[in-house]
């Protein structure tokens, strides 16, 4: 705007010749005609049903072993155990079996799947306080009223941690066990450590300032949710280091899923044991199972899911579908133009119109 | 003040030179509070200060729906149990909107403050006890005296009192009220004159006491009336005793002046009226998908919240840890509130951004008109203008065209080509003007070349004064005008209102009739050498409704003589019986017409002194009346002054077209633009200029009034339009038939028309069909209902172009009003959405510009409800999984930047940049079906 004022004489409102101004910026417009769309169309199916095949393949070569194991073999009898509900202090577990006809190279992960459990209801995601499991001592002992009403039990004690999602965090515990063809059984060891992301375990999780206290002082004058048997700073009787709010499996389930069925890490193989070096080998394995978790309130059902992974993560076949779903329109779509171009508009006569 | 002053409506009073009378009855104003009655002199165009710029920002942005409905939102977000999104989610957006917004008008505001501060902040000089001291703008109080020097802006309306020019003349420039740049003079009254100048003027001045009695103030810029009461005498005011805030003193020394009306009382801020803002119908359109969106949130909200109490029900029975969550362990109660939640949740569907974005999108599209190279004319440095920044997608739907003619397809540099005196016709328009051979005019020193007529018989005729009529004619031309001389080097320069006018003098000139100056009693005229002086006692202005003007003047010998040029429907009406030569010029008349030239009839008539002495002792009766009387008695005395006239003869101007109009015409009617042509020349003249820009085609048939009434009577005007034209066409093709018909009005024929309002709709229909309507010997009201009609009737956007004051009317009646830049002052463009200084540039404007804007637009508004409601729907499908608890999918911060942040850029950029293909074919390929197309589209998009 300065630039014009300065100009003086007889063409000082002369607009300047700029490309912008003078809406000269390069463009480009497409000339859309068959001979250039029609091969257009074909290139881009090819592509898409390229991409679809590699990836089913990619998809392919992982292993994943699911198991259903809400009433399967004698878990069936837990099953019919924990439908009620004042039964809830009984312990009771139960074996499941099952063969792994291929071995799984590599590392194996370990997950616990539920289904039909809505983590992503509103009122459940908010039934938390992030502050408390951030280790404010201040909101340890008064939670947020977000958490209502896992705030306090009914005497007034706070419940630490708080909320609904705490509360009906997923207790079961497996144990897996490989069988030789010897008929010796050998543990298979899973890390129960190294589940989480290093935020999570150090920024969006961590426990009270300890002072020199043990953890169970700090926690002193809380109590652990409803439905929970331990509290919260003996989540993990092996490892000390792995208690409080930064036990992994709480910040793995404090994690909402964003869909009804999910699965959710539990362990990892241990290849240090000369056994499992090169991942699962095939044979028959059975896992223990403390079997806890009632599903039957909301219809669920629960499984393990032991698998590999690639780059592409584990086994998904939604995006390689999709590719090769969207492949087969567009060819479709191509062929239909073809059609009609070949018998309609060959001569070009709907250009000019 | 007594009785009679309030029934004449002179009620403001002035008292000269009494400061503190005035002051203490000065305006005050507190909040909305005013006391008091003389405003002062400071302008306040601005609207906002420190205190009230929040309240009154946040008032105006809070009328726009989407505003308030995200205020809402905010609001629902502060109750937790509904929050499905944090509050600062929506405020974040919100803020930023309102910021933008409120930013821009905070800085057009300073603007204006700066603006106002720099103009109340001027210098001028005051008479403070009888001397001039200089003060600024702002410090002038109803009742000063100022001293206004030499090209200084007049900074209140003044009565003038004396000036430094003989009779207290003095001239002034008016290009800042109403565009026009060439002179008009203002004198004062005798009265002051005498008394004021005869002393040492400050203190004669410091002495005055006068006080004036006048009409309220008001926007009338060409009318004042009102009474000096001084020495016990009582004079009265006309317009052409006051000097308007905003004029400039030219060619004056000196003038005192006594201020009447300040600041807001002044005639041109009371004009600067609200602008009517115009909205486009894609604005329209777009309002209503906004209440389309918002409704279907509401539907979407219901549903989802049905959902939510069946799926909370379901909890309630069936899953114990959960059913703790189900708020009263009521799932209706828990819909209810789930309802509000997803109120807030899809409230992202609602484009808050839109018309903050909106608003930049035309800003920048305006700007691009202005850059266009293509429209800028270099001849007077002048770019196209869009001077209403909020239409430019309109231009890409124009439908009908209705366009001035003189001026507008014509250059307005008139050329006087041929005359008829007496009968005989002089000078030959059939060579071009170039080519027209120079006469020899040495023997008049005044004559200065650009006389495009060849007539030595003409000349003979007149140097040897053989015909008294030409003498006669010759008087007239150089008496009978409003023009004003200036000298500059020994030659008189001047400056005219009307081109016209200009033309006529300087071809007088040229012919030895050298019109030298006039004052307010005197005209001077050289008459082939012999200097002349007549009094001029009265004149009887044009008007566009008389269409004629007269001077009454009193010749050196003498005898009253009455001059009058007009149109020659007026004149010829007015002659006395049996008048000579009448036959033969009309005859004359038609074969100017034939040549396109513009006709005006010259008349004179000897008055009586009787007469006389009668009639303007009735119009001093006049001056005092009331103005709407007064005009219906001017109208009276002035037709009854100019009867039993005696044609002298008839000018013949030439009017050529403009550069490319038969070619635009042509490229807009192939593009299906509808083009009328509006004018008040004679139908002849209309005709043939239609035809030589291709408006009308050689082979067309014209339809006239006579067929097309009866058309109209019949039963069914189709039919007969039909047969009308299939009498002559049949055998030709059906489609050729349908082409070339054009519809040719004249300004009575409209007249009857708007006494059948039901001929309306089959005119129309009628007029939809034919090549173009022509419309001649209308009056600029008439212009405006023929827009009207054209309005009433299409759905059309219908666009006007103009360039003269006549224009005004129909320029602001039209969807888009187009000002011609030309040579007829300004008017027509400060009435005008867009200005542009050629009728070509309409090419680039209309199909180039409107086109791309009209695309760019709707695509942008496609797109900008895709991103919004796409982002919003993604939560209905999520409610589906998660149980309907209106639980965001999203990461909340990125809900806050979506639209402000990371989709602003690549939908501002497609509205700005997308072209639609490259000029040159669209230009030569129009394509205007754009409405089709979108429409159904963001059908789609909604649902």
């Amino acid at each position: 705007m300065g630039k014009t004022k300065d100009k003086s004489g007889p063409l000082a409102r002369r607009p300047d010749n700029s490309a912008f101004k003078q809406q000269r910026l390069p463009a480009w417009s497409p000339m859309l005609t068959a001979n250039t769309v029609l091969p257009f169309f074909y290139l881009l199916a090819v592509v898409c049903m390229l991409l679809g095949v590699w990836l089913l393949l990619l998809v392919q070569s992982t292993q994943e072993i699911k198991l259903d194991y809400t009433d399967l073999g004698n878990c069936n009898e837990c099953f019919d155990l924990r439908r009620n509900v004042s039964n809830a202090a009984q312990a009771c577990s139960c074996r499941v079996e099952f063969s792994i006809d291929k071995s799984l190279k590599g590392d194996v992960f370990f997950y616990y799947g539920l289904k039909n459990f809505h983590q992503n209801l509103r009122r459940y995601m908010d039934s938390r306080d992030d502050g408390q499991t951030l280790g404010r001592i201040k909101i340890l002992k008064n939670p947020s009223t977000y958490c209502a009403p896992f705030d306090k039990d009914k005497y007034g004690v706070p419940i630490a941690p708080c909320g609904a999602v705490a509360n009906s965090m997923f207790n079961d515990s497996f144990s897996l066990t490989y069988h030789l063809s010897s008929g010796r059984s050998v543990p298979v060891p899973l890390l129960r450590t190294g589940l989480t992301w290093y935020t999570d375990k150090n920024v969006k999780f961590r426990n009270p300032r300890t002072d020199n206290l043990t953890l169970a002082e700090v926690f002193e004058g809380t109590r652990p949710p409803l439905y929970w048997q331990t509290p919260v700073y003996s989540l993990d009787p092996r490892d000390p280091n792995n208690n409080g709010f930064i036990n992994e499996d709480l910040i793995v389930w404090m994690r909402e899923a964003a869909f009804p069925n999910f699965k959710k890490l539990y362990g990892i193989l241990n290849r240090a044991d000369p056994n499992f070096e090169k991942g699962l080998p095939k044979g028959n394995y059975s896992i223990d199972i403390s079997y806890n978790f009632p599903v039957q309130h909301f219809q669920g059902r629960k499984g393990v899911v032991l698998t590999t992974l690639t780059w592409f993560g584990g086994q998904n076949h939604f995006l390689p579908i999709a590719y090769l779903v969207t492949s087969s329109l567009i060819l479709l779509a191509a062929v239909v133009l073809t059609v009609a171009w070949w018998k309609f508009g060959k001569d070009g006569k709907n250009m000019k119109e | 003040m007594s009785k009679e002053d309030f029934e004449s409506g002179l009620t403001w009073e002035v008292k000269a030179n009494s400061r503190r009378y005035h002051k203490h009855k000065q305006r005050k104003s507190f909040l909305c509070f005013t006391r008091g009655r003389y405003s002062d002199n400071v302008v306040r165009s601005h609207k906002y200060s420190l205190l009230t710029f929040l309240p009154l920002t946040l008032f105006e942005q809070f009328q726009r729906a989407a505003n308030v409905y995200f205020l809402l939102m905010v609001v629902l977000q502060c109750v937790p149990a509904i929050s499905s999104i944090p509050w600062y989610i929506t405020i974040i957006p919100l803020l930023v909107v309102l910021s933008v917004r409120g930013l821009k008008d905070l800085a057009s505001d300073m603007a204006r403050r700066r603006c106002d501060s720099e103009i109340n902040s001027r210098p001028c000089d005051v008479l403070v006890s009888q001397s001039f001291m200089t003060a600024q703008w702002k410090d002038v109080c109803v009742g000063d005296v100022l001293r206004i020097r030499r090209d200084q802006i007049i900074p209140a309306d003044l009565l003038l009192l004396s000036s430094s020019e003989p009779h207290s003349l003095c001239y002034v420039e008016t290009a800042d009220i109403d565009g026009e740049t060439n002179l008009k003079y203002r004198q004062a009254l005798d009265a002051t004159h005498n008394e004021l100048t005869s002393h040492p003027s400050e203190e004669a001045l410091g002495a005055f006491n006068g006080i004036v009695l006048c009409e309220e103030p008001n926007n009338r810029l060409y009318t004042f009336r009102g009474q000096l009461q001084w020495q016990g005498e009582c004079f009265l005011l006309e317009n052409e005793h006051v000097l308007l805030r905003g004029t400039v003193l030219r060619n004056t020394d000196f003038a005192y002046g006594l201020t009447i009306y300040t600041g807001a009382d002044t005639k041109i801020l009371r004009n600067c009226g609200k602008l009517r803002v115009k909205r486009t119908q894609l604005e329209e359109v777009f309002n209503k998908v906004v209440i389309g969106i918002v409704l279907s949130v509401l539907l979407a909200a219901l549903l989802l919240a049905i959902g939510a109490g069946v799926s909370s029900y379901q909890v309630m029975t069936q899953t114990s840890f959960l059913s703790a969550l189900v708020v009263d362990g009521n799932p209706a109660y828990n819909g209810f509130l789930v309802y509000w939640s997803y109120i807030i949740l899809l409230s992202p569907a609602m484009p808050i951004a839109l018309y903050i974005t909106f608003e930049v999108i035309h800003t920048i599209h305006s700007k691009f008109i202005g850059w266009d190279l293509e429209m800028y004319w270099q001849q007077t440095d002048k770019p196209a203008e869009a001077r209403n920044t909020s239409l430019s997608e309109e231009l890409g739907q124009v439908g009908y065209l209705l366009s001035d003619k003189t001026g507008t397809l014509t250059q307005n540099r008139l050329l006087f080509r041929q005359c008829c005196v007496a009968g005989q016709i002089y000078g030959d328009a059939s060579v071009s003007a170039e080519d027209v051979k120079p006469m020899d005019l040495s023997w008049n020193p005044f004559s200065s070349g650009g006389l495009r007529m060849f007539s030595p018989t003409l000349v003979e005729t007149l140097r040897g004064q053989r015909c008294p009529v030409a003498t006669q004619f010759l008087s007239a031309l150089a008496l009978c005008h409003t023009v004003m001389a200036e000298w500059k080097e020994g030659f008189p320069v001047y400056q005219a209102a009307s081109p016209d006018e200009e033309t006529l003098v300087g071809a007088a000139r040229e012919l030895g009739w050298v019109f030298l100056s006039r004052t307010r009693d005197f005209v001077v005229v050289s008459e082939l050498g012999a200097t002349r002086q007549y009094q001029l006692l009265a004149l009887l202005d044009f008007t566009s409704k008389r269409r004629r003007m007269s001077v009454l003047v009193r010749d050196p010998e003498g005898g009253l003589k009455l001059y009058c040029k007009g149109a020659d429907v007026v004149i010829l009406e007015r002659l006395q019986k049996n008048c000579p030569h009448q036959e033969s010029t009309e005859m004359a008349l038609e074969l100017f017409a034939e040549a396109c030239l513009r006709t005006l009839c010259v008349a004179v008539r000897s008055v009586p002194e009787a007469l006389w002495e009668r009639w303007s002792k009735t119009l001093a009766l006049s001056a005092a009346m009331a103005t709407c009387e007064r005009d219906t008695l001017l109208e009276k005395l002035y037709d009854e002054m100019e009867r039993d006239l005696l044609l002298l003869g008839v000018t013949a101007i030439e009017d050529r077209l403009q550069e490319g109009v038969p070619e635009t015409i042509a490229l807009l009617q192939e593009a299906g633009i509808k083009v009328w042509v509006l004018t008040g020349d004679k139908k002849e003249t209309a005709v043939n200029i239609g035809y030589s820009c291709k408006l009308l085609h050689p082979e067309s048939r014209l339809l006239e009034w006579q067929e097309l009434r009866q058309i109209l009577q019949s039963a069914d005007p189709q039919v007969s339009f039909f047969k009308a034209k299939q009498t002559e066409l049949w055998a030709t093709h059906k489609e050729m038939a349908r082409a070339k018909t054009s519809v040719v009005l004249t300004g009575s024929e409209l007249a009857e028309f708007e006494e059948r309002p039901e001929w309306g709709a089959s005119f129309m229909s009628l007029a939809e069909q034919c090549q173009s309507v022509l419309c001649c010997r209308v009056t600029p009201a008439q212009k405006a209902e023929i827009v009207k009609l054209v309005r009433k009737h299409t759905a059309s956007i219908t666009m006007s172009i103009g360039d003269g004051a006549n224009d005004v009317n129909m320029i602001k009646t039209a969807h888009i009003g187009v000002g011609l830049a030309g040579r007829e002052g300004g008017q027509a463009v400060h009435n005008a959405d867009f200005a542009v200084s050629q009728f070509r540039f309409l090419q680039r404007l209309l199909l180039v510009h409107g086109r791309w804007s009209y695309r760019r637009i709707s695509l942008f508004l496609c797109y900008f409800l895709f991103k919004t409601c796409g982002f919003a729907l993604v939560h209905i499908w999520f409610g589906i999984l998660n149980g309907f608890s209106a639980q965001s999918l999203y990461e909340t911060w990125f809900i806050a930047l979506y639209t402000v942040f990371y989709t602003a850029t690549p939908v501002m950029c497609m509205a700005f940049f997308e072209q639609f293909s490259t000029t040159r074919p669209m230009t030569t390929r129009p394509w205007r079906s754009l409405s089709r197309w979108l429409r159904p589209s963001l059908l789609q998009l909604r649902l």
